[in-house]
Protein backbone atom coordinates (compact mmCIF):
# COMPACT_ATOMS: atom_id res chain seq x y z
CA UNK A 1 0.00 0.00 0.00
CA UNK A 2 1.37 3.20 -0.76
CA UNK A 3 2.69 5.55 2.15
CA UNK A 4 2.24 9.15 1.30
CA UNK A 5 3.74 10.08 4.07
CA UNK A 6 7.17 9.91 3.59
CA UNK A 7 9.83 11.78 0.75
CA UNK A 8 13.11 10.17 0.04
CA UNK A 9 16.17 12.30 0.80
CA UNK A 10 19.31 11.88 -0.83
CA UNK A 11 21.07 8.65 -0.82
CA UNK A 12 23.14 5.88 -2.49
CA UNK A 13 23.28 2.32 -2.82
CA UNK A 14 25.04 -0.72 -3.41
CA UNK A 15 23.55 -4.05 -3.84
CA UNK A 16 24.77 -7.32 -2.82
CA UNK A 17 23.59 -11.26 -3.19
CA UNK A 18 21.80 -10.82 0.54
CA UNK A 19 20.77 -7.00 0.94
CA UNK A 20 21.38 -3.45 0.23
CA UNK A 21 23.79 -1.14 1.17
CA UNK A 22 22.57 2.90 1.32
CA UNK A 23 24.71 5.51 2.23
CA UNK A 24 23.99 8.86 2.34
CA UNK A 25 26.06 12.40 1.76
CA UNK A 26 26.67 12.70 5.67
CA UNK A 27 27.90 9.53 6.07
CA UNK A 28 25.11 7.64 7.72
CA UNK A 29 24.67 3.51 6.26
CA UNK A 30 22.21 1.23 6.43
CA UNK A 31 21.39 -2.37 5.50
CA UNK A 32 18.01 -3.53 3.95
CA UNK A 33 16.53 -6.59 2.87
CA UNK A 34 15.98 -6.06 -1.08
CA UNK A 35 12.23 -6.32 -0.36
CA UNK A 36 12.57 -3.45 1.90
CA UNK A 37 14.52 -1.63 -0.51
CA UNK A 38 11.83 -1.58 -3.41
CA UNK A 39 9.74 -0.61 -0.48
CA UNK A 40 10.98 2.38 -0.05
CA UNK A 41 12.00 3.53 -3.44
CA UNK A 42 8.55 2.73 -4.46
CA UNK A 43 6.95 4.27 -1.30
CA UNK A 44 5.20 1.64 -0.13
CA UNK A 45 7.53 1.55 3.37
CA UNK A 46 5.13 1.01 6.27
CA UNK A 47 5.61 2.72 9.48
CA UNK A 48 7.62 0.07 11.77
CA UNK A 49 11.10 0.19 13.73
CA UNK A 50 13.09 0.11 10.07
CA UNK A 51 10.71 3.49 8.69
CA UNK A 52 11.98 5.43 12.08
CA UNK A 53 15.72 4.21 11.57
CA UNK A 54 15.91 5.22 8.02
CA UNK A 55 14.25 8.75 9.16
CA UNK A 56 17.16 9.10 12.27
CA UNK A 57 19.59 8.22 9.84
CA UNK A 58 18.24 11.16 6.89
CA UNK A 59 17.43 8.75 4.27
CA UNK A 60 14.04 9.84 4.24
CA UNK A 61 12.09 12.25 6.09
CA UNK A 62 7.93 12.56 7.24
CA UNK A 63 7.50 16.09 7.67
CA UNK A 64 9.47 19.14 9.23
CA UNK A 65 11.99 19.19 5.81
CA UNK A 66 13.79 22.00 6.75
CA UNK A 67 14.33 21.27 10.42
CA UNK A 68 15.79 17.77 8.62
CA UNK A 69 18.05 19.74 5.82
CA UNK A 70 19.22 22.03 9.24
CA UNK A 71 20.03 18.72 10.55
CA UNK A 72 22.05 17.15 7.98
CA UNK A 73 23.87 20.19 6.89
CA UNK A 74 24.80 20.32 10.48
CA UNK A 75 26.31 16.36 9.78
CA UNK A 76 27.96 17.59 6.95
CA UNK A 77 29.72 20.83 7.98
CA UNK A 78 31.51 18.45 10.60
CA UNK A 79 32.15 15.43 7.74
CA UNK A 80 34.02 18.45 5.99
CA UNK A 81 35.61 19.86 9.16
CA UNK A 82 38.85 19.47 7.67
CA UNK A 83 38.85 22.03 5.15
CA UNK A 84 37.92 25.13 7.24
CA UNK A 85 41.96 24.11 9.05
CA UNK A 86 43.64 24.84 5.36
CA UNK A 87 47.23 23.22 5.07
CA UNK A 88 48.10 22.04 8.50
CA UNK A 89 50.30 18.87 7.34
CA UNK A 90 53.90 20.56 5.54
CA UNK A 91 56.70 18.05 4.79
CA UNK A 92 60.21 19.35 4.36
CA UNK A 93 62.51 17.27 2.55
CA UNK A 94 66.05 18.18 4.15
CA UNK A 95 68.10 15.98 1.64
CA UNK A 96 68.17 13.42 -0.58
CA UNK A 97 71.03 11.72 0.38
CA UNK A 98 70.32 8.60 2.59
CA UNK A 99 72.12 5.37 3.74
CA UNK A 100 69.86 3.06 2.48
CA UNK A 101 69.14 1.90 -0.99
CA UNK A 102 65.57 1.12 -0.82
CA UNK A 103 64.16 -0.89 -4.27
CA UNK A 104 60.96 1.04 -3.70
CA UNK A 105 62.12 4.40 -2.46
CA UNK A 106 59.82 7.14 -3.77
CA UNK A 107 62.24 9.67 -3.23
CA UNK A 108 65.06 8.51 -5.70
CA UNK A 109 67.68 9.28 -3.11
CA UNK A 110 71.01 9.76 -3.58
CA UNK A 111 74.24 8.02 -1.69
CA UNK A 112 74.72 9.91 1.90
CA UNK A 113 78.19 10.48 0.78
CA UNK A 114 76.80 12.24 -2.53
CA UNK A 115 78.15 16.11 -3.06
CA UNK A 116 76.20 16.57 -6.57
CA UNK A 117 72.21 17.37 -4.94
CA UNK A 118 72.31 20.14 -2.38
CA UNK A 119 70.60 19.49 0.96
CA UNK A 120 67.85 22.11 2.51
CA UNK A 121 70.03 25.32 3.47
CA UNK A 122 69.29 27.29 6.87
CA UNK A 123 67.91 30.34 4.44
CA UNK A 124 65.44 28.14 2.48
CA UNK A 125 64.54 26.06 5.71
CA UNK A 126 63.83 29.68 7.25
CA UNK A 127 61.85 30.96 4.42
CA UNK A 128 59.98 27.32 4.40
CA UNK A 129 58.95 27.79 8.31
CA UNK A 130 57.78 31.73 7.63
CA UNK A 131 55.23 30.24 5.25
CA UNK A 132 54.23 27.54 6.98
CA UNK A 133 53.44 29.68 10.47
CA UNK A 134 51.13 31.56 7.76
CA UNK A 135 48.75 29.21 7.54
CA UNK A 136 45.58 29.83 9.05
CA UNK A 137 45.38 26.06 10.89
CA UNK A 138 45.49 26.43 14.18
CA UNK A 139 47.34 23.07 14.74
CA UNK A 140 50.82 22.22 12.42
CA UNK A 141 52.86 19.29 11.52
CA UNK A 142 55.85 19.88 10.38
CA UNK A 143 57.49 16.38 9.18
CA UNK A 144 60.90 15.99 8.07
CA UNK A 145 61.52 14.02 5.24
CA UNK A 146 64.25 13.01 2.82
CA UNK A 147 66.76 10.88 1.87
CA UNK A 148 67.59 10.23 5.19
CA UNK A 149 66.64 13.49 7.11
CA UNK A 150 69.19 12.83 10.11
CA UNK A 151 72.11 13.57 7.39
CA UNK A 152 71.02 17.04 7.76
CA UNK A 153 70.55 16.99 11.15
CA UNK A 154 71.54 20.92 11.84
CA UNK A 155 68.65 22.23 9.49
CA UNK A 156 66.13 19.96 11.42
CA UNK A 157 67.59 21.78 14.38
CA UNK A 158 67.41 24.58 13.35
CA UNK A 159 63.79 24.30 12.00
CA UNK A 160 62.00 23.15 15.34
CA UNK A 161 63.72 26.05 17.16
CA UNK A 162 62.89 28.66 14.89
CA UNK A 163 59.76 27.19 14.29
CA UNK A 164 58.75 27.61 18.20
CA UNK A 165 60.88 31.43 18.57
CA UNK A 166 58.30 32.49 15.65
CA UNK A 167 55.35 30.50 17.07
CA UNK A 168 55.99 32.47 20.80
CA UNK A 169 55.65 36.28 19.02
CA UNK A 170 52.12 35.47 19.41
CA UNK A 171 50.75 33.16 16.63
CA UNK A 172 50.02 30.70 19.19
CA UNK A 173 49.71 27.66 17.08
CA UNK A 174 49.87 24.24 18.02
CA UNK A 175 52.91 22.71 16.25
CA UNK A 176 54.01 18.77 16.20
CA UNK A 177 57.19 17.95 14.50
CA UNK A 178 57.46 14.35 13.01
CA UNK A 179 60.58 12.85 11.96
CA UNK A 180 60.44 9.93 9.17
CA UNK A 181 64.02 8.28 9.61
CA UNK A 182 65.32 4.81 8.97
CA UNK A 183 66.15 5.26 12.87
CA UNK A 184 70.30 3.56 11.57
CA UNK A 185 71.99 6.70 11.65
CA UNK A 186 70.50 7.78 15.11
CA UNK A 187 72.78 9.38 17.87
CA UNK A 188 71.88 9.82 21.52
CA UNK A 189 72.32 13.40 21.02
CA UNK A 190 69.61 13.85 18.61
CA UNK A 191 67.28 11.21 20.62
CA UNK A 192 67.72 13.59 23.52
CA UNK A 193 67.01 16.73 21.81
CA UNK A 194 63.89 14.80 20.15
CA UNK A 195 62.58 14.20 23.28
CA UNK A 196 63.50 17.35 24.95
CA UNK A 197 61.43 18.52 22.11
CA UNK A 198 58.67 16.12 21.22
CA UNK A 199 59.66 15.40 17.87
CA UNK A 200 57.52 12.16 16.95
CA UNK A 201 59.64 9.35 15.01
CA UNK A 202 57.85 7.70 11.91
CA UNK A 203 60.06 4.94 10.81
CA UNK A 204 59.58 2.09 7.70
CA UNK A 205 59.86 -1.23 8.45
CA UNK A 206 59.16 -4.54 6.64
CA UNK A 207 58.93 -7.34 8.70
CA UNK A 208 61.08 -10.59 9.18
CA UNK A 209 64.80 -10.08 8.52
CA UNK A 210 64.49 -11.74 5.10
CA UNK A 211 61.55 -9.13 4.10
CA UNK A 212 62.95 -6.24 5.56
CA UNK A 213 66.27 -6.66 3.59
CA UNK A 214 65.25 -7.60 0.36
CA UNK A 215 64.55 -4.30 -0.34
CA UNK A 216 65.47 -2.33 2.54
CA UNK A 217 69.56 -2.70 2.45
CA UNK A 218 71.82 -0.43 3.31
CA UNK A 219 74.14 1.23 0.66
CA UNK A 220 77.23 -1.11 1.27
CA UNK A 221 75.15 -3.86 0.57
CA UNK A 222 74.68 -4.61 4.26
CA UNK A 223 71.32 -6.17 5.91
CA UNK A 224 69.96 -2.95 7.98
CA UNK A 225 67.83 -4.99 10.26
CA UNK A 226 70.04 -5.64 12.98
CA UNK A 227 71.04 -2.05 13.17
CA UNK A 228 67.33 -1.02 12.63
CA UNK A 229 66.58 -2.85 15.81
CA UNK A 230 69.42 -2.02 17.65
CA UNK A 231 68.40 2.02 17.59
CA UNK A 232 65.05 1.01 17.93
CA UNK A 233 65.70 -0.40 20.96
CA UNK A 234 68.11 2.07 22.26
CA UNK A 235 65.01 4.51 23.01
CA UNK A 236 63.91 3.60 26.49
CA UNK A 237 61.78 6.08 27.42
CA UNK A 238 59.00 4.44 27.32
CA UNK A 239 57.15 7.30 25.83
CA UNK A 240 58.90 8.33 23.42
CA UNK A 241 59.02 4.35 22.34
CA UNK A 242 55.46 4.27 22.54
CA UNK A 243 55.23 7.58 19.93
CA UNK A 244 57.20 5.70 17.64
CA UNK A 245 55.48 4.30 14.33
CA UNK A 246 56.76 2.29 11.58
CA UNK A 247 54.83 2.09 8.17
CA UNK A 248 54.96 -1.13 6.22
CA UNK A 249 55.26 -1.23 2.46
CA UNK A 250 53.90 -4.81 0.93
CA UNK A 251 56.02 -5.86 -1.88
CA UNK A 252 56.26 -9.09 -3.44
CA UNK A 253 58.37 -10.14 -0.75
CA UNK A 254 56.39 -9.89 2.20
CA UNK A 255 52.51 -9.85 0.24
CA UNK A 256 52.11 -13.70 0.82
CA UNK A 257 53.78 -13.54 4.36
CA UNK A 258 51.58 -10.61 5.69
CA UNK A 259 50.60 -12.41 9.17
CA UNK A 260 54.19 -13.16 9.81
CA UNK A 261 54.87 -9.22 8.99
CA UNK A 262 52.26 -8.45 11.61
CA UNK A 263 53.61 -11.12 14.51
CA UNK A 264 57.24 -9.54 13.72
CA UNK A 265 55.13 -5.77 14.37
CA UNK A 266 54.12 -7.00 17.58
CA UNK A 267 56.87 -8.97 18.99
CA UNK A 268 58.90 -5.45 18.20
CA UNK A 269 56.55 -3.44 20.05
CA UNK A 270 54.93 -0.98 17.42
CA UNK A 271 51.38 -0.48 18.20
CA UNK A 272 49.83 -0.77 14.87
CA UNK A 273 50.13 -1.40 11.58
CA UNK A 274 49.67 -0.02 7.60
CA UNK A 275 49.24 -1.91 5.15
CA UNK A 276 50.45 0.00 2.48
CA UNK A 277 50.43 -0.79 -1.11
CA UNK A 278 53.26 0.10 -3.18
CA UNK A 279 52.83 3.04 -5.42
CA UNK A 280 53.92 2.54 -8.80
CA UNK A 281 56.47 5.62 -8.73
CA UNK A 282 60.07 6.34 -9.40
CA UNK A 283 62.35 3.48 -8.70
CA UNK A 284 59.31 0.83 -8.01
CA UNK A 285 58.01 1.57 -11.34
CA UNK A 286 61.36 0.77 -12.84
CA UNK A 287 61.74 -2.36 -10.84
CA UNK A 288 58.39 -3.29 -11.00
CA UNK A 289 58.69 -6.59 -12.46
CA UNK A 290 61.26 -7.33 -9.32
CA UNK A 291 58.82 -5.98 -6.08
CA UNK A 292 55.50 -5.53 -7.71
CA UNK A 293 52.29 -7.13 -7.97
CA UNK A 294 48.58 -7.15 -9.23
CA UNK A 295 45.72 -4.76 -7.30
CA UNK A 296 44.04 -8.03 -6.86
CA UNK A 297 46.86 -9.96 -5.14
CA UNK A 298 46.94 -7.05 -2.33
CA UNK A 299 43.19 -7.20 -1.99
CA UNK A 300 43.58 -10.92 -1.35
CA UNK A 301 46.56 -10.18 1.43
CA UNK A 302 44.75 -7.34 2.74
CA UNK A 303 41.43 -9.43 3.66
CA UNK A 304 43.54 -12.23 4.69
CA UNK A 305 45.37 -10.44 6.65
CA UNK A 306 42.69 -8.27 8.46
CA UNK A 307 40.96 -10.80 9.49
CA UNK A 308 44.49 -12.29 11.22
CA UNK A 309 44.16 -8.57 12.86
CA UNK A 310 41.00 -8.86 13.80
CA UNK A 311 41.15 -12.57 15.92
CA UNK A 312 44.74 -11.07 17.27
CA UNK A 313 42.86 -8.56 18.83
CA UNK A 314 40.02 -10.78 20.23
CA UNK A 315 42.34 -13.02 21.81
CA UNK A 316 43.70 -9.79 23.47
CA UNK A 317 46.43 -7.92 21.33
CA UNK A 318 45.31 -4.81 20.68
CA UNK A 319 46.77 -3.55 17.39
CA UNK A 320 44.54 -1.56 15.05
CA UNK A 321 45.07 -2.27 10.85
CA UNK A 322 45.57 1.77 10.30
CA UNK A 323 43.96 2.20 6.75
CA UNK A 324 40.61 -0.01 8.49
CA UNK A 325 40.72 2.36 11.57
CA UNK A 326 40.98 5.60 9.45
CA UNK A 327 38.17 3.97 6.78
CA UNK A 328 35.68 2.77 10.10
CA UNK A 329 36.27 6.35 11.52
CA UNK A 330 34.71 8.00 8.46
CA UNK A 331 31.71 5.36 8.65
CA UNK A 332 31.05 5.02 11.93
CA UNK A 333 31.59 8.36 13.43
CA UNK A 334 30.32 11.76 12.02
CA UNK A 335 33.88 13.11 12.30
CA UNK A 336 36.28 13.74 9.12
CA UNK A 337 40.06 11.93 9.78
CA UNK A 338 42.21 14.66 8.05
CA UNK A 339 43.36 11.58 6.52
CA UNK A 340 45.27 13.95 3.69
CA UNK A 341 45.38 10.90 1.19
CA UNK A 342 41.11 10.13 0.57
CA UNK A 343 39.39 13.32 1.37
CA UNK A 344 37.05 15.06 -1.34
CA UNK A 345 38.46 17.51 -2.16
CA UNK A 346 41.56 15.71 -2.75
CA UNK A 347 43.91 16.99 0.39
CA UNK A 348 46.46 18.34 -2.43
CA UNK A 349 47.93 21.88 -1.10
CA UNK A 350 44.87 22.03 0.76
CA UNK A 351 45.21 19.31 3.56
CA UNK A 352 49.17 18.51 3.12
CA UNK A 353 52.20 20.38 1.32
CA UNK A 354 55.80 19.47 0.72
CA UNK A 355 58.50 21.57 0.16
CA UNK A 356 61.90 20.88 -1.42
CA UNK A 357 65.43 21.14 -0.62
CA UNK A 358 65.84 24.11 -3.02
CA UNK A 359 62.48 25.91 -1.56
CA UNK A 360 60.02 24.06 -4.88
CA UNK A 361 56.96 23.66 -3.25
CA UNK A 362 54.27 21.01 -4.74
CA UNK A 363 50.67 19.99 -3.42
CA UNK A 364 51.58 16.61 -2.67
CA UNK A 365 54.97 14.31 -1.88
CA UNK A 366 53.91 12.39 -5.45
CA UNK A 367 53.53 15.62 -6.80
CA UNK A 368 57.36 16.08 -5.65
CA UNK A 369 58.26 12.68 -6.76
CA UNK A 370 57.19 13.07 -10.53
CA UNK A 371 59.06 16.52 -10.60
CA UNK A 372 62.27 14.38 -9.53
CA UNK A 373 61.41 11.53 -11.49
CA UNK A 374 60.94 12.60 -14.79
CA UNK A 375 60.77 16.19 -14.41
CA UNK A 376 57.20 16.73 -14.53
CA UNK A 377 56.61 20.10 -12.93
CA UNK A 378 52.52 19.97 -13.21
CA UNK A 379 52.22 19.77 -9.36
CA UNK A 380 54.47 22.48 -8.76
CA UNK A 381 52.61 25.66 -7.07
CA UNK A 382 56.16 27.99 -6.11
CA UNK A 383 58.75 28.45 -4.32
CA UNK A 384 59.55 29.81 -0.98
CA UNK A 385 62.62 32.13 -2.03
CA UNK A 386 60.96 33.64 -4.46
CA UNK A 387 56.78 33.42 -4.00
CA UNK A 388 54.50 34.56 -1.26
CA UNK A 389 52.16 32.62 0.84
CA UNK A 390 49.01 33.87 -1.19
CA UNK A 391 50.68 33.36 -4.29
CA UNK A 392 51.63 29.93 -3.48
CA UNK A 393 48.34 28.65 -1.80
CA UNK A 394 45.91 30.49 -4.39
CA UNK A 395 47.97 29.28 -7.63
CA UNK A 396 46.01 27.94 -10.17
CA UNK A 397 47.29 24.98 -10.32
CA UNK A 398 46.08 24.20 -6.76
CA UNK A 399 42.76 25.88 -7.80
CA UNK A 400 41.97 23.32 -10.90
CA UNK A 401 43.78 20.31 -8.65
CA UNK A 402 40.50 21.21 -5.86
CA UNK A 403 37.65 21.39 -8.69
CA UNK A 404 39.06 18.57 -9.81
CA UNK A 405 38.58 16.00 -7.52
CA UNK A 406 35.55 16.93 -6.20
CA UNK A 407 34.42 13.51 -5.79
CA UNK A 408 30.63 14.44 -5.38
CA UNK A 409 30.85 15.64 -9.04
CA UNK A 410 32.58 13.04 -11.16
CA UNK A 411 30.72 10.67 -13.20
CA UNK A 412 32.07 7.19 -11.97
CA UNK A 413 32.01 8.84 -8.08
CA UNK A 414 28.67 10.49 -7.69
CA UNK A 415 26.86 7.69 -7.78
CA UNK A 416 29.16 5.15 -5.96
CA UNK A 417 27.83 4.18 -2.19
CA UNK A 418 31.15 4.75 -1.09
CA UNK A 419 31.84 8.45 -1.72
CA UNK A 420 31.06 9.78 1.46
CA UNK A 421 33.91 8.13 2.96
CA UNK A 422 36.28 8.12 -0.33
CA UNK A 423 38.70 10.67 -2.47
CA UNK A 424 40.12 11.55 -5.09
CA UNK A 425 44.06 10.93 -5.48
CA UNK A 426 44.71 13.42 -8.62
CA UNK A 427 48.59 12.91 -8.93
CA UNK A 428 48.06 9.60 -9.26
CA UNK A 429 45.75 9.67 -11.50
CA UNK A 430 47.12 11.82 -13.68
CA UNK A 431 50.13 9.24 -13.48
CA UNK A 432 48.06 6.75 -15.02
CA UNK A 433 45.17 8.38 -17.24
CA UNK A 434 47.27 11.48 -18.21
CA UNK A 435 44.85 13.41 -16.31
CA UNK A 436 43.88 14.21 -12.96
CA UNK A 437 39.77 13.86 -12.62
CA UNK A 438 39.58 10.11 -14.16
CA UNK A 439 40.22 8.14 -11.32
CA UNK A 440 42.58 5.01 -11.71
CA UNK A 441 41.07 1.99 -11.96
CA UNK A 442 43.49 -0.25 -9.85
CA UNK A 443 42.85 2.52 -6.60
CA UNK A 444 39.45 2.82 -7.07
CA UNK A 445 39.48 -1.17 -6.99
CA UNK A 446 41.27 -1.63 -4.17
CA UNK A 447 39.39 1.03 -2.18
CA UNK A 448 35.54 -0.75 -2.76
CA UNK A 449 37.16 -3.95 -2.10
CA UNK A 450 38.07 -2.44 1.39
CA UNK A 451 34.91 -0.85 1.63
CA UNK A 452 33.23 -3.90 0.82
CA UNK A 453 34.82 -5.88 3.28
CA UNK A 454 34.82 -3.69 6.15
CA UNK A 455 30.81 -3.10 5.47
CA UNK A 456 31.11 -6.79 5.57
CA UNK A 457 32.17 -6.92 8.28
CA UNK A 458 29.66 -3.99 9.75
CA UNK A 459 26.40 -6.31 8.53
CA UNK A 460 27.41 -9.62 10.27
CA UNK A 461 26.72 -8.11 13.65
CA UNK A 462 29.57 -10.13 15.33
CA UNK A 463 29.75 -8.59 18.84
CA UNK A 464 33.68 -9.48 19.08
CA UNK A 465 34.70 -8.33 15.57
CA UNK A 466 32.46 -5.21 16.29
CA UNK A 467 34.38 -4.81 20.13
CA UNK A 468 37.19 -4.80 18.10
CA UNK A 469 36.61 -2.76 15.36
CA UNK A 470 35.18 -0.11 18.06
CA UNK A 471 37.83 -0.26 20.04
CA UNK A 472 40.00 0.89 17.22
CA UNK A 473 38.12 3.94 16.21
CA UNK A 474 38.41 5.23 19.94
CA UNK A 475 41.81 3.84 20.21
CA UNK A 476 40.46 2.25 23.17
CA UNK A 477 41.23 -1.55 24.15
CA UNK A 478 37.74 -3.85 24.34
CA UNK A 479 37.05 -3.94 28.19
CA UNK A 480 38.88 -0.81 28.57
CA UNK B 1 33.97 -10.40 -30.52
CA UNK B 2 29.97 -10.62 -30.55
CA UNK B 3 27.68 -7.38 -31.60
CA UNK B 4 24.53 -6.90 -30.35
CA UNK B 5 22.21 -3.86 -31.17
CA UNK B 6 19.73 -2.77 -28.29
CA UNK B 7 17.06 0.02 -27.89
CA UNK B 8 16.40 1.24 -24.68
CA UNK B 9 13.06 3.81 -24.26
CA UNK B 10 14.67 7.45 -23.78
CA UNK B 11 11.31 7.98 -21.32
CA UNK B 12 12.70 4.95 -19.23
CA UNK B 13 16.64 5.64 -19.48
CA UNK B 14 19.13 8.66 -19.95
CA UNK B 15 22.64 8.42 -21.48
CA UNK B 16 24.73 8.55 -18.65
CA UNK B 17 23.02 5.36 -16.90
CA UNK B 18 23.58 3.10 -19.66
CA UNK B 19 26.74 4.20 -20.20
CA UNK B 20 28.02 3.95 -16.39
CA UNK B 21 26.22 0.88 -16.73
CA UNK B 22 28.94 0.14 -19.45
CA UNK B 23 32.03 1.11 -17.67
CA UNK B 24 31.45 -1.54 -14.59
CA UNK B 25 31.61 -3.94 -17.29
CA UNK B 26 33.95 -2.64 -19.16
CA UNK B 27 36.77 -5.44 -18.97
CA UNK B 28 33.97 -7.47 -20.73
CA UNK B 29 32.69 -4.98 -23.46
CA UNK B 30 32.03 -1.31 -24.69
CA UNK B 31 28.87 0.24 -25.83
CA UNK B 32 28.38 2.89 -28.41
CA UNK B 33 25.11 4.74 -28.27
CA UNK B 34 23.28 6.31 -31.84
CA UNK B 35 22.04 9.36 -31.72
CA UNK B 36 19.57 10.40 -29.27
CA UNK B 37 15.40 10.36 -30.09
CA UNK B 38 12.08 8.48 -28.83
CA UNK B 39 14.81 5.02 -28.06
CA UNK B 40 18.48 5.15 -27.58
CA UNK B 41 20.08 2.89 -29.79
CA UNK B 42 22.90 0.66 -28.33
CA UNK B 43 25.24 -1.15 -30.37
CA UNK B 44 27.60 -3.60 -27.87
CA UNK B 45 30.54 -5.19 -28.12
CA UNK B 46 31.09 -7.89 -26.16
CA UNK B 47 34.38 -10.23 -25.44
CA UNK B 48 33.38 -13.56 -26.02
CA UNK B 49 36.32 -15.05 -24.44
CA UNK B 50 35.46 -13.68 -21.15
CA UNK B 51 32.08 -13.90 -21.00
CA UNK B 52 28.63 -15.00 -22.90
CA UNK B 53 26.48 -12.67 -24.16
CA UNK B 54 23.35 -13.17 -22.40
CA UNK B 55 25.58 -13.13 -19.25
CA UNK B 56 27.08 -9.71 -19.93
CA UNK B 57 23.56 -8.57 -21.03
CA UNK B 58 22.04 -9.72 -17.48
CA UNK B 59 24.53 -8.08 -16.06
CA UNK B 60 24.30 -4.87 -18.22
CA UNK B 61 20.61 -4.52 -17.48
CA UNK B 62 20.47 -5.02 -13.90
CA UNK B 63 23.44 -2.18 -13.89
CA UNK B 64 21.55 0.03 -16.06
CA UNK B 65 18.17 -0.31 -14.07
CA UNK B 66 20.55 0.41 -10.65
CA UNK B 67 21.96 3.57 -12.58
CA UNK B 68 18.78 4.75 -13.67
CA UNK B 69 17.25 4.42 -9.86
CA UNK B 70 20.25 6.48 -8.74
CA UNK B 71 20.00 9.23 -11.44
CA UNK B 72 16.02 9.49 -10.50
CA UNK B 73 16.60 9.45 -6.94
CA UNK B 74 19.35 12.29 -7.55
CA UNK B 75 17.54 14.24 -9.55
CA UNK B 76 13.93 13.86 -7.30
CA UNK B 77 16.53 14.94 -4.07
CA UNK B 78 18.40 17.23 -5.85
CA UNK B 79 16.80 20.87 -4.60
CA UNK B 80 17.40 18.92 -0.63
CA UNK B 81 21.07 18.14 -1.79
CA UNK B 82 21.22 21.50 -2.84
CA UNK B 83 20.04 23.00 0.00
CA UNK B 84 22.47 20.80 2.63
CA UNK B 85 25.36 21.50 0.98
CA UNK B 86 24.70 25.42 1.16
CA UNK B 87 22.97 25.57 4.77
CA UNK B 88 26.19 23.75 5.63
CA UNK B 89 28.54 26.53 4.79
CA UNK B 90 26.43 29.73 4.42
CA UNK B 91 23.38 28.99 6.58
CA UNK B 92 20.32 31.09 6.25
CA UNK B 93 17.86 32.45 8.28
CA UNK B 94 14.96 31.94 6.06
CA UNK B 95 15.50 28.38 5.41
CA UNK B 96 11.73 27.90 6.35
CA UNK B 97 10.58 30.28 3.85
CA UNK B 98 12.67 28.42 1.50
CA UNK B 99 11.62 25.03 2.28
CA UNK B 100 8.07 25.84 1.89
CA UNK B 101 8.26 27.68 -1.09
CA UNK B 102 10.04 24.44 -2.69
CA UNK B 103 6.91 22.27 -0.82
CA UNK B 104 4.40 24.47 -2.69
CA UNK B 105 5.61 24.49 -5.95
CA UNK B 106 5.97 20.67 -5.74
CA UNK B 107 2.25 20.48 -4.91
CA UNK B 108 1.95 22.46 -7.97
Amino acid sequence: MKNDNYRLLPFNFKKSDNHVLLTNDVGEYCFLHHEDFNRLVSYTLPQDNQFDNLISRGFICDGYLAETIDNLADKYRTKKRHLYDFTNLHMMVLTYRCNHDCKYCHASSVADTCQDTPDMSIDVARKCVDIILQSPAKELKIEFQGGEPLLNYDVLKFVVNYAKELNNTGLNKHIEFVVCTNLTLLTPEQLQFFKEHKVVISTSFDGPIDCHDSNRKLRNGQSSYQTFKEKLYSITDEEMRNSVSALLTVTKQNINRLPEVVDEYVNTGFHGIFLRKLNRIGPADSGWEDIGYSVDDFISAYRETLDYIIQLNIKGVFFPEILATILLTKIMTPFSTGFVDLQSPAGVGIAGVIYDTNGNVFVSDEGRMVARAVGDFTFHIGNVTTDSWKSIFGNTTLREMVYASLIESLPTCCYCAYQPYCGSEPVKNYLVNGVVDVNCKDTCKKYKAIFDLLFEYLNTNNREVDDVLWSWVTSRRVGD
Amino acid sequence: MIKVASKYSSKLYNPESILLAAKDLEEYGYVVLGEAGDDLTVETTIDGSKISKDEFLLKFNKLLSDYQLKATISDKTSFIRQMIIAQAFAPCDNLNEIVGAFEQNEKR
